[in-house]
């Protein structure tokens, strides 16, 4: 007969429990899935994607092909009708999903991650002169007017290509998520796990971004989505102005010149309200995924999926 | 103490250099604003007179000395409360010019904001009460779309449908034939011209603060001292009013402040789309028209009332929550 | 020698077509054409039209701020207090006699006007030859009210006096001047017994104006201009509208709208699509008139290789798909403009004899433009495009203003068309402040800008190839495309110093001829100058059957206004 030693019981039992632990916690995409909300988010998402990767298929035409008849409405050719310029609008719609979701993608990584390293960083050092610091151009960042700004870098550029764009929308949209980030840190870094990592001599940036940075991914994950919404909206915006990137036709683009050209008094109903309701669908489906992305970090609402 | 003296050094600091910023991106931009002015009044399709492009640059004076000199001008200026001179609406002072569109934009967007906050968190505080009940579905997945719509989509949309097809309201302009000043005409034409703009920002506003006032409210529902309140027998409706709700308030309080900061911005989009008389559209044209000094000065005020709504917000969280003033001393 | 130019034999002021032995001036004929609508006015009655209303004249007001201080940049109306000495029509470019009855040059260096009898201001007073003397004399003392360039070398020599003496006003210049007339005629007379006394008159806020002009102040609520008939105006009896409101800012689809429900009743900004957009709701009240203002050109930087090389240019000319590229941008509303640089048909009196029936439109052949091309030994190369003389490539970046919808219609084709002729061709959009940059540096290799088809042709299509207009760092000039000979240098020198107007049509023939033969610049399509209006309240509106006057000419046309019924 073995008898354990009363050390190997308690290692028998802590192992127990941890497998216990780790086999009783849904993974985070489990987690997404089981919000009805949330699920519905995700479907709508890959279809946007799929659209965007198989424009070149799906699209009858180029979204620049100006060769058509203009102001045409609906007819076998051209499912929308044309624009007054003579394209197509339902390629134009459909090649627009690459440009919505590249600044999606792109811009709200390019905020997030700017955001994060100063956000981190200043919140983790707190009280001294590094977190004064940057403190200071977070907050100063938070109050440049962004309209003249844009007009400024925007009037040095022969090109606006979706890259800067892109660059822009991450320039004006840091400050906020980075002032987020830090509050979120403070909390954070007090707890024992960090005292501990202190205690075994890790460097600063290690402590940071190995030990706090895994905690907070849910949170860090809900922040792109967010900074992703914010971009797609902002890239709409400044296109409504006559401001976004000359290369391709977004939706915001549409939106500028079915506005400009006059299109309601010519008949063009869909062109003005099809651009609009595709980019509402497209944040939508962000926004339910960060439903989702909530209850992983907030499991008191995941009673209600 | 210290809490509020850090504050408010930080918000002096913040100052300066946001106003220096201010000063430096306009004239960052290449072309000189004698010539956009003539461009502008010319039109598209025309030739430029030299000699009308020669004129306006003696009119709106060219500035003395180099960048920095023109700097510390602006600054001394700053300080005597000198404003300057419109381009756009030469010779009238910058002071003017706003004062004229600033009672628009505090009435439409201030009154908006109010009620919006208003209605956003009695809506969002019931959704969270009523978890899971049809009210909360409804609230929350409406609310979750609304926000997806953009402010200048809804607001096109409202204008072609109500303004143009319908003909129900007035497309343009804050007011049409009446006189401005305290007669009940005036009031009646400026509100009948104000509903469509209020209509898209009501629309639109409150759905921040439903949300996060019930994500807040849920979070605090969870919390112990809750149990313990509903232990001791305290009746629902005060559970939620005194404890869950007023603890939930405090995030978004210090948001109203900064939304009422934000006020003195206007709302460009809306206010262009409808040609709402405001500082927002003001604000689009100088930008677009470097009228320098009239930019300056709409900035100035833009970034003061930020820092103030924060400085105020900041204060007001001291305040209001002990555990804030304890950890930041 | 002297010429002495009378009241007779420059003036028309019924709008008859008669053609007139004045220097420039060109005669309007009968000509169909697509840039019109419907069926025009009847000669309308004697009664006088109640109210009309109009569209504001500055594009921003948004504040309600009142100055009718006519330098302001934002003047709350500029057009209806204080006239001008005379007003050239730009359409048929005949002068006619406002404050000023007449004219006479002594020499291209002095000139007189004799200022009209029986003038009232508005607070009762007399006009007379001090007030216009003292108004040109105030632009001498404050520059920045020079706006017409008199004490400036601009276009002419600068004024070196101006006096008056009795009903005249003599005006003596430095040099030769005959340049500076059209834009002399237009300076607007103020009142020596106010303006005298308000200092530095640019920063004076005028607000109750003491003018000439056929209206005074009504009122204002800051949103809503009403004017009010004066009965004491010098021409009263003209004058049909009793009460003149002039709204606000509208952008496209609101003009449409207010046009349609008679809330407006002219309008001349841009409509899309006026045809469908207004004319359609009503064809016989709604009517529309794109006069031809000007034309948009295709200018390539005559600095580069191979568009410094005439043949090359002719060629590609022929390439342009001219009629789509108006589909496209104006919605084929403005006619396909003459090779010539003049719009015709107004100004066929300038056309050299040789032209005078030929159709100066280069026309649309592909085939023909890629033989001219191998002819000019620009052969293909092994990529598909043409390549210099030398066999070097030479790629084509076309540069145009993005979010200016119509001139990226007009690029689309463009490029496409170059595509055609083999070139290696891009179209880049950029904004327009980064393409106006690009004329100023000369960094571009092509682009489309504007050609002006005003009456003094020394100012337009001279200075679009003279030496001394290439734009500099600080202001975008006419000669964009830096067209360069000395020999055209002469000739615009000539013609701007010329009265003569024998001497200006032999010269202007020489401009033509330089335009038809080497393609300095490739005029596309006329750019407009609108005039969109109703006829249910007043007729009388400049049309393609009367082009009298266009939407810079105010004055001219409230004198011809009459009510329809």
């Amino acid at each position: 007969m073995t008898t354990t030693q009363p050390g190997q019981e308690m290692a028998i039992d802590a192992e127990a429990q941890i497998d216990e632990i780790e086999s009783a916690g849904p993974t985070w995409f489990q987690v997404i899935w089981s919000s009805k909300k949330a699920r519905f988010g995700v479907v709508l998402l890959a279809l946007y994607v799929l659209v965007a990767i198989f424009a070149p298929l799906i699209a009858p035409y180029a979204a620049d092909d100006l060769s058509f008849n203009p102001v045409e409405l609906s007819s076998p050719a051209h499912p929308l009708g044309t624009t007054t310029q003579g394209a197509d609008i339902l390629s134009q719609l459909i090649w627009g999903t690459r440009v919505s979701l590249i600044v999606g993608v792109f811009g709200g990584l390019f905020a997030t991650a700017v955001a994060l390293l100063i956000g981190l960083v200043s919140g983790y050092l707190e009280g001294t002169w590094v977190d004064d610091v940057l403190s200071f151009f977070t907050n100063v960042a938070l109050v440049v007017p962004t309209l003249p700004l844009i007009i400024t870098l925007m009037a040095y550029s022969e090109v606006r290509s979706i890259w800067f764009t892109i660059l822009i929308i991450g320039i004006i949209s840091w400050a906020g998520p980075a002032r987020g980030k830090r509050a979120q840190i403070i909390t954070l870094r007090n707890r024992d796990f960090v005292t501990a990592a202190k205690f075994a001599g890790d460097k600063t940036f290690t402590i940071i971004f190995r030990e706090i940075l895994p905690q907070m991914m849910s949170l860090v994950a809900a922040g792109f989505f967010g900074a992703a919404t914010g971009a797609i909206g902002a890239e709409a915006g400044l296109s409504f102005l006559g401001l976004g990137n000359t290369e391709s036709v977004s939706w915001g683009t549409m939106l500028y010149q079915a506005q400009l050209q006059g299109a309601l008094a010519q008949g063009l109903w869909l062109w003005l309200l099809l651009p609009g309701l595709v980019l509402s669908g497209l944040i939508m489906a962000l926004t339910l995924i960060n439903f989702g992305i909530d209850l992983i970090s907030n499991p008191h609402l995941r009673e209600d999926a | 103490m210290r809490y509020f003296a850090r504050r408010l050094g930080y918000f002096l600091l913040t100052l300066w250099a946001a106003v220096t910023l201010n000063f430096l991106i306009p004239r960052l931009q290449p072309g000189d604003p004698a010539e956009m002015m003539v461009k502008k009044l010319a039109g598209k399709d025309a030739e430029l007179d030299p000699a009308k492009i020669a004129a306006m640059r003696a009119m709106l004076g060219s500035p003395e000395g180099n960048l920095f000199d023109q700097y510390v001008a602006y600054l001394s200026q700053l300080l005597r409360g000198d404003f300057g001179v419109s381009y756009t609406y030469f010779p009238t002072p910058v002071t003017d010019v706003i004062a004229k569109a600033l009672p628009w934009t505090l009435v439409l967007v201030g009154v908006t904001t109010l009620l919006s906050f208003v209605v956003g968190i009695v809506l969002g505080a019931l959704a969270a009460w009523k978890r899971n009940s049809l009210f909360d579905s409804v609230v929350t997945l409406g609310s979750t779309f609304i926000g997806t719509l953009q402010a200048f989509w809804v607001a096109l949309l409202l204008l072609f449908g109500f303004g143009y097809i319908l003909g129900w309201f007035p497309t343009s302009g804050g007011y049409d034939s009446s006189t401005p000043g305290f007669n009940l005409e005036f009031l009646g034409d400026a509100i009948y011209h104000s509903v469509l703009p209020a209509a898209v920002l009501l629309l639109l506003t409150p759905i921040g603060w439903i949300l996060g006032m019930r994500n807040t409210m849920i979070m605090n529902l969870g919390e112990d001292y809750i149990r313990l309140a509903k232990a001791k027998g305290v009746p629902d409706r005060q559970v939620a009013l005194r404890y869950a709700a007023r603890n939930a308030l405090l995030p978004s309080v210090t948001g109203f402040a900064m939304a009422l900061g934000g006020i003195l911005g206007g709302q460009l989009l809306i206010e262009q789309t409808f040609d709402y008389p405001g500082l927002g559209r003001i604000m689009g044209q100088a930008a677009m028209s470097k009228d320098y000094p009239l930019l300056q000065a709409l900035l100035l005020f833009t970034i003061v009332g930020t820092l103030l709504a924060n400085l105020v917000a900041d204060l007001l969280y001291g305040v209001l929550d002990p555990r804030a003033r304890k950890a930041n001393s | 020698m002297k010429r002495k130019w009378t009241f007779a034999a420059c003036l028309a002021l019924s709008g008859a077509l008669a053609l007139s032995a004045c220097s420039g001036q060109i005669a309007t004929r009968d000509n169909p054409g697509t840039a019109a609508s419907g069926q025009v006015n009847s000669a309308g009655t004697d009664a006088l039209i109640e109210t009309l209303t109009l569209p504001a004249e500055v594009a921003d007001n948004v504040a309600g701020i009142e100055n009718y201080n006519p330098w302001s940049p934002s003047a709350t109306s500029k057009n209806y207090f204080y006239e001008p000495l005379m007003i050239r029509s730009s359409m048929n470019c005949q002068v006619v006699p406002w404050l000023a009855t007449e004219f006479l040059w002594e020499g291209p260096v002095k000139l007189s006007f004799t200022i009209r009898d029986g003038v009232k201001w508005s607070d009762g007073q007399s006009l007379t030859a001090q007030d216009v003397a003292f108004t040109l004399n105030l632009k001498k003392k404050y520059p920045a009210l020079d706006d017409i360039g008199l004490w400036t070398n601009s276009f002419g020599a600068k004024a070196e006096s101006v006096t008056a003496e009795g009903n005249k006003v003599i005006i003596t210049f430095t040099g030769n001047a005959a340049a500076k007339f059209d834009s002399l005629i237009t300076a607007k007379i103020v009142p020596e017994h106010v303006w005298g006394s308000v200092g530095d008159p640019a920063k004076y806020v005028d607000t109750k104006p003491v003018g000439t002009g056929p209206f005074t102040v009504g009122s204002y609520n800051g949103r809503k201009l009403v004017l009010d008939r004066r009965e004491d105006y010098w021409q009263a009896d003209k004058v049909k509208v009793k009460h003149l409101v002039i709204a606000g800012n509208f952008d496209a689809t609101n003009a449409a709208l207010k046009l349609t429900s008679g809330q407006l009743d002219a309008y001349w900004g841009e409509i899309p699509n006026p045809a469908n957009s207004f004319q359609a709701k009503d064809p016989n009240l709604n009517h529309f008139w794109y006069a031809p203002a000007g034309s948009t050109v295709f200018t390539p930087n005559l600095t580069k290789v191979p568009w410094n090389d005439a043949a090359f240019r002719m060629a590609v000319s022929q390439g342009f798909d001219k009629q789509q590229m108006s589909q496209k941008a104006t919605y084929g509303v403005m006619g396909v403009a003459s090779q010539t640089g003049l719009k015709l048909p107004y100004a066929k009196a300038l056309l050299p004899d040789a032209m005078a029936n030929t159709d100066t439109v280069l026309k649309y052949d592909t085939a023909k433009a890629n033989e001219q091309l191998d002819a000019a030994g620009y052969p293909v190369g092994s990529d598909g495009f043409r390549t210099t003389k030398d066999g070097k490539a030479m790629p084509v970046t076309f540069s145009v203003q993005a979010g200016w919808i119509d001139y990226q219609g007009a690029a689309d084709i463009i490029v496409r068309n170059l595509k055609e002729m083999k070139l290696d061709a891009k179209l880049i959009a950029s904004p327009p402040d980064a393409v106006d940059l690009q004329k100023k540096s000369g960094d571009f290799d092509a682009v489309l800008e504007y050609l002006n088809g005003g009456c003094e042709v020394a100012r337009n299509l001279g200075a679009k190839l003279s030496t001394d207009q290439f734009p500099t760092k600080s202001e975008v000039r006419t000669n964009v495309g830096r067209y360069s000979d000395p020999a055209t240098d002469q000739i615009v020198t000539q013609l701007s110093g010329s009265t003569d107007p024998a001497e200006q049509r032999t010269l202007v023939g020489q401009l033509v001829d330089i335009m038809v033969t080497q393609a300095p610049v490739t005029p596309l399509f006329y750019a407009p100058a609108r005039m969109i209006y109703r006829t249910d309240k007043a007729v009388g509106w400049p049309s393609e059957a009367d082009p009298y006057a266009t939407n810079s000419e105010m004055l001219l046309i409230m004198t011809k206004l009459r009510s329809a019924k």
